[in-house]
């Protein structure tokens, strides 16, 4: 299943083509079935004779078959995530994040290679890179690319606090009837589950229960004792557990923008995140930040959300303040002065 | 719970700190007008201030510290004497000025603008500067939780001071359109502008990169002879050398360098300006790029330090240190009055994001988060 930077796209591509202006044509490789509804953009998609991983192949060691073979000539070519687009029009970048460099050992050796190439094509002919947060541009600059030409576009969110009615429901489904604090994502090594549940343990003798929502994902398995598994839920059933939760924990070791913590705030929820990587940014000060190498620290700051009611009411309202800014017309507003400055420079 | 919040203001001498003073009000009032039910606050600040803020005076318990703070050594003794004392039994202490006093004994907030003088040397003189490197590390641990402007700072915090990255939040500075703000055509006259405006207000501080400029708006010059390169801002170190370069380049006509002037003129430029350059090599936060948004003007800014992550969408970026590629962004936007005009509305909803609201309900937060680190 794609995850938060596939679904970022499609909404980018979504709010643009509300915004109008920019004129999107979508390039694929060949597909045998189409994508689920859910997954295909609003958008005309033309698809180039080659199977996903050999047009993939031949776009990033041959610079071809340019996308204007499906499309016909185009202004600006967006490579939308770790794949660089053939084009003869100027080209747009998105760089989700560059955690291939940060953690080699996450990836296999054929991602470590695509992403490499990515990077290396970027660096030298993309006319305008793009990145989710600031965290990702300075890894883009670390990395070599030209400072002038890296912008941050935000991602947004779309979602509506849910009533108390919903609210009630999925604690009935589910289940949960005392306070809890909710980890909702893949359980892979990044996301640092290991230490939360350590943290939780630590804060001994308290009346919260800790639930995990999020299908599983890769590395080692977890104990399940004391823990609440949910497993996969529907998205509906998220936002309301966003809501129901006395504390939102997401203490990720890296993340290009972190997605969760901006759909948590905007139920206003109180958000424990990672002080080190683009949640910070995302959070600002409407939520608390941890050392997420830190299992004390996180485990004070689940304490501090569960103990101190001035504190919490202070940062929901701030939270829901905070995640209004976050729009996906801001976002399609931001690529689209993104497309003039590449139109710009050519 | 009510907490008590000290409000330590004696850094601030009233006309002498730049934009940071005007922010820093605006921000205590809209801290006021918020008035959260579970914090009070006590400003501390100097007499001279409470006289040319009275609405600050109003709104708040004001102590007043009877000195101006224009010393140095004597604001920095009356932090760990006069301020010491009355702060004693507040649950929390917010010192905005970039350094904690020596003596406290109430636990602290900080606020650090920038690290350029930890970076950067040729800003600062050699006294200060061997202060504020003594200062600010010791400041920073003594903290419960630093503020900083832009996510750039608090980045270099983190990095150049090892302190732990959950203490260290960023708060962008409020910055709304100015109420008074002078005419067109008495700025026309009393400034002699007769072209097009490239704005750029700053103090000739090396940093500020001037000269960059200058040489950019040579070639600027060459293919828009009416354009105007308008520079107010107080004179720094790099004074003589930025006239010499305006004679080199022959652009004395072209060129307005007019020194200090009333902050409603300068609001007045920035209304008038077709664009906004900010070539500067350092800035922690770049309040004339955050203006030249509030005023809905097109914006060229250096792609380094706070600049990039303020600017935004609003802005184009450039390499401060590539004078051509400064006059190449210049000439084009000159000439595409369209493009100036999306780039200005783009300017004016990001600025939303900079009231002094938002900078004020961020700060009751920071206050929360401070009082329960207890």
């Amino acid at each position: 299943m794609p995850g938060g930077s596939a679904r970022a796209t499609l909404d980018t591509i979504a709010a643009l083509e509300a915004r109008g202006e920019v004129e999107q044509i979508g390039v694929s490789a060949w597909h045998r079935q189409p994508a689920p509804a859910e997954w295909q953009p609003v958008i005309d998609v033309r698809a180039l004779p080659l199977s996903r991983l050999a047009l993939y192949d031949a776009w990033q060691r041959l610079r071809r078959p340019v996308v204007e073979r499906a499309t016909g000539a185009v202004d600006v070519v967006h490579a939308t995530a770790h794949v660089a687009s053939a084009s003869k029009a100027p080209m747009v970048a998105t760089v989700h994040d560059l955690h291939f460099l940060h953690e080699p050992s996450h990836f296999t050796a054929r991602g470590i290679s695509v992403f490499s190439r990515f990077l290396a094509i970027v660096r030298d002919e993309a006319a305008v890179v793009v990145c989710p947060s600031q965290a990702t541009r300075a890894d883009c600059v670390a990395a070599g690319i030209d400072a002038a030409r890296v912008r941050v576009t935000p991602w947004g969110t779309a979602m509506e606090p849910v009533g108390e009615t919903e609210v009630a429901r999925v604690r009935s489904v589910h289940d949960l009837r005392r306070p809890f604090v909710l980890f909702a994502g893949t359980v892979e090594p990044r996301k640092n589950l290991a230490r939360l549940l350590e943290a939780y343990r630590r804060l001994g003798d308290v009346e919260a229960e800790l639930v995990l929502v999020g299908p599983d994902g890769w590395g080692p398995d977890l104990p399940d004792e004391g823990v609440r598994r949910l497993g996969f839920v529907p998205a509906a059933d998220l936002h309301a557990l966003y809501a129901a939760a006395a504390v939102v924990a997401y203490p990720s070791l890296r993340e290009g923008f972190g997605l969760p913590v901006l759909e948590a705030m905007a139920q206003g929820a109180v958000v424990v995140t990672s002080a080190t990587t683009a949640t910070a940014e995302v959070a600002g000060v409407a939520a608390l930040l941890v050392d997420p190498l830190d299992v004390d620290a996180i485990a004070g700051a689940l304490q501090r959300a569960l103990a101190d009611p001035d504190l919490a009411t202070g940062l929901r309202t701030a939270a829901r303040a905070r995640s209004a800014t976050f729009t996906w017309s801001r976002t399609a507003d931001s690529m689209a002065a993104a497309y003039a400055a590449a139109v710009g420079s050519a | 719970m009510t907490a008590t919040v000290g409000i330590n203001l004696l850094w601030l001498v009233p006309g002498e700190v730049g934009g940071s003073e005007e922010s820093t009000v605006a921000s205590l009032l809209a801290l006021h007008a918020l008035g959260p039910p579970d914090l009070r606050f006590r400003v501390f600040a100097s007499a001279a201030f409470a006289a040319a803020h009275p609405e600050v005076a109003r709104a708040f318990p004001t102590d007043r510290w009877p000195h101006s703070g224009r010393s140095r050594a004597g604001r920095v003794l009356g932090e760990s004497t006069w301020l010491a004392r009355r702060t004693a039994d507040l649950d929390l202490v917010h010192h905005a000025g970039g350094t904690v006093p020596s003596v406290r004994r109430a636990p602290c907030v900080l606020t650090v603008h920038d690290l350029q003088p930890l970076e950067r040397s040729a800003t600062h003189g050699s006294f200060k500067r061997a202060y504020l490197r003594a200062t600010i590390p010791r400041s920073v641990r003594a903290a419960r939780v630093v503020v900083t402007p832009s996510e750039f700072v608090r980045r270099s915090v983190i990095a150049g001071l090892g302190v732990d990255p959950a203490r260290v939040v960023s708060v962008p500075h409020g910055v709304d359109l100015p109420v008074a703000i002078t005419e067109r055509a008495e700025l026309e006259a009393r400034y002699r502008i007769d072209g097009p405006v490239v704005l750029y207000p700053a103090i000739t501080y090396p940093h500020k990169n001037h000269l960059t400029l200058v040489d950019a708006f040579a070639e600027v010059a060459a293919q828009h002879p009416d354009a105007l390169l308008v520079l107010p801002g107080g004179k720094g170190s790099l004074e003589d050398e930025v006239l010499a370069r305006i004679q080199v380049h022959r652009l004395t006509d072209r060129v307005r360098r007019l020194g200090r002037i009333p902050a409603a003129d300068v609001a007045g430029l920035y209304s008038l300006a077709a664009v906004v350059a900010v070539p500067s090599l350092y800035e922690g936060f770049g309040l004339p790029a955050v203006e030249a948004m509030v005023h809905g003007v097109a914006l060229v800014a250096a792609s380094s330090t706070a600049l990039p992550e303020v600017a935004g969408e609003a802005g184009e970026l450039v390499d401060p240190l590539d004078a051509s590629a400064w006059a190449a962004a210049l000439s084009a936007l000159l000439a595409d009055p369209d493009r100036r005009a999306r780039m200005g509305e783009a300017g004016r909803v990001r600025s939303d994001h900079y009231r002094s609201e938002a900078n004020a309900e961020c700060l009751a937060n920071v206050y929360r988060q401070a009082l329960s680190r207890a």
